[in-house]
């Protein structure tokens, strides 16, 4: 995510939920800053599951530790049970504390990203790049429903066997064809003019 | 065993996000650090007056802290992250972050470990009332605590085995 990349967050319809009102405050200030115009605020995860029901968002980010209906719990709702219109909206978590088992939470439950507080415009903004550039499969089964949990592609550790059939090996090996010189990889990069 | 369907979902927010228009990605950071500003003195405040109901409600001077619930103190400092605004005040969020650790710590086992409790206590008043402690007295504070978390999972590992 280059400073020169343009982004258009204008006409998103992003929901925030945080039982905290200053942490709300915080994070309504960083998304109005990147240019979000609706934001809806809720103040817990069960006033979001209603207002979830009734229009569609594109981009949900909630605290992960409330009372009542927490974060976890919220995007597991909304990934099994959530209405059509936002079954696949992105979910990103926040955490003050990113205890080991939150941030396995965080992975099962079917959201897309963890943000370890305090919130800093630029962690939210690369996660919200990121959701928006990649490419996950949606997986849905009786123990999970949401983004593709193991999408790096960086193969197996070192010793083990692929589980599918997508997966890198972990042996680099001995290069088959010679290295690119360097004219040839600047021929790559440099911008050419397109004669239509 | 449970078998996995695999789909393609449209992705509503990359064709909002690069549809053109908008803003660079450098004035929308420096857009939201400047939204971000104008809480900053009413965060410090909250911030400051939660650290004071914690030397208050578990500070060496408390009385009756050794009936309280851990799980209360884990959710005020877990507030200090929540309403901190990032390097507001350096050092501020290692502390909690380790306070949490140990209050973690202090749950699972059901009891409580006072003298680490109030030596978190005191970084954190340290630090709250000396705006111009210096980077390195800060630095030192965080890895002596750090080294007492480490001494207490060494000691948990230890006591487990």
């Amino acid at each position: 995510m280059l400073p020169n990349t343009r982004v258009n967050l204008e006409k998103l319809e992003v929901m925030l939920v945080d039982d905290n009102s200053q942490s709300l405050d915080i994070l309504a200030q960083v998304v109005s800053g990147f240019g979000v115009r609706k934001i809806v605020r809720c103040v817990s995860g069960d006033e979001a599951r209603s207002q979830l029901l009734k229009a569609a968002y594109d981009l949900v980010l909630t605290d992960a530790q409330m009372p009542g209906l927490d974060g976890y719990e919220l995007a597991s709702w909304l990934r099994h049970n959530g209405p059509d219109q936002n079954r696949f909206v992105p979910v990103i978590l926040f955490a003050a504390h990113t205890r080991h088992s939150d941030v396995a939470r965080a992975r099962d439950c079917g959201a897309n990203y963890l943000i370890a507080k305090p919130v800093t415009p630029r962690t939210v903004l690369e996660r919200i790049y990121w959701v928006a550039r990649e490419d996950r499969i949606f997986v849905e089964s009786d123990t999970y429903a949401g983004p593709d949990r193991r999408f790096r592609r960086e193969g197996p550790p070192p010793g083990m066997a692929g589980r599918r059939s997508g997966d890198l090996s972990a042996a680099v090996g001995h290069a088959e064809t010679p290295n690119l010189s360097q004219d040839q990889i600047d021929s790559l990069m440099k911008p050419k003019k397109v004669s239509l | 065993m449970s078998l996995a369907r695999r789909y393609r979902v449209p992705n509503r927010l990359r064709a909002m996000l690069f549809d053109g228009g908008g803003k660079r990605v450098g004035e929308a950071l420096a857009d939201a650090e400047a939204g971000l500003s104008t809480l900053a003195e009413a965060c410090e405040t909250t911030v400051r007056s939660l650290i004071v109901e914690i030397e208050a409600a578990f500070g060496p001077a408390s009385r009756g802290r050794e009936r309280s619930n851990p799980r209360d103190l884990y959710d005020l400092v877990a507030r200090i992250i929540d309403s901190s605004i990032s390097q507001a005040s350096p050092g501020l969020i290692e502390i909690c972050t380790n306070f949490c650790d140990l209050l973690d710590g202090c749950q699972e086992q059901n009891r409580w470990d006072w003298p680490a409790v109030d030596v978190h206590i005191a970084a954190l008043h340290l630090l709250s009332v000396d705006a111009s402690l210096p980077a390195d007295a800060r630095l030192r504070i965080i890895s002596g605590l750090a080294q007492l978390r480490q001494r207490r999972a060494e000691a948990a590992a230890c006591g487990s085995s």
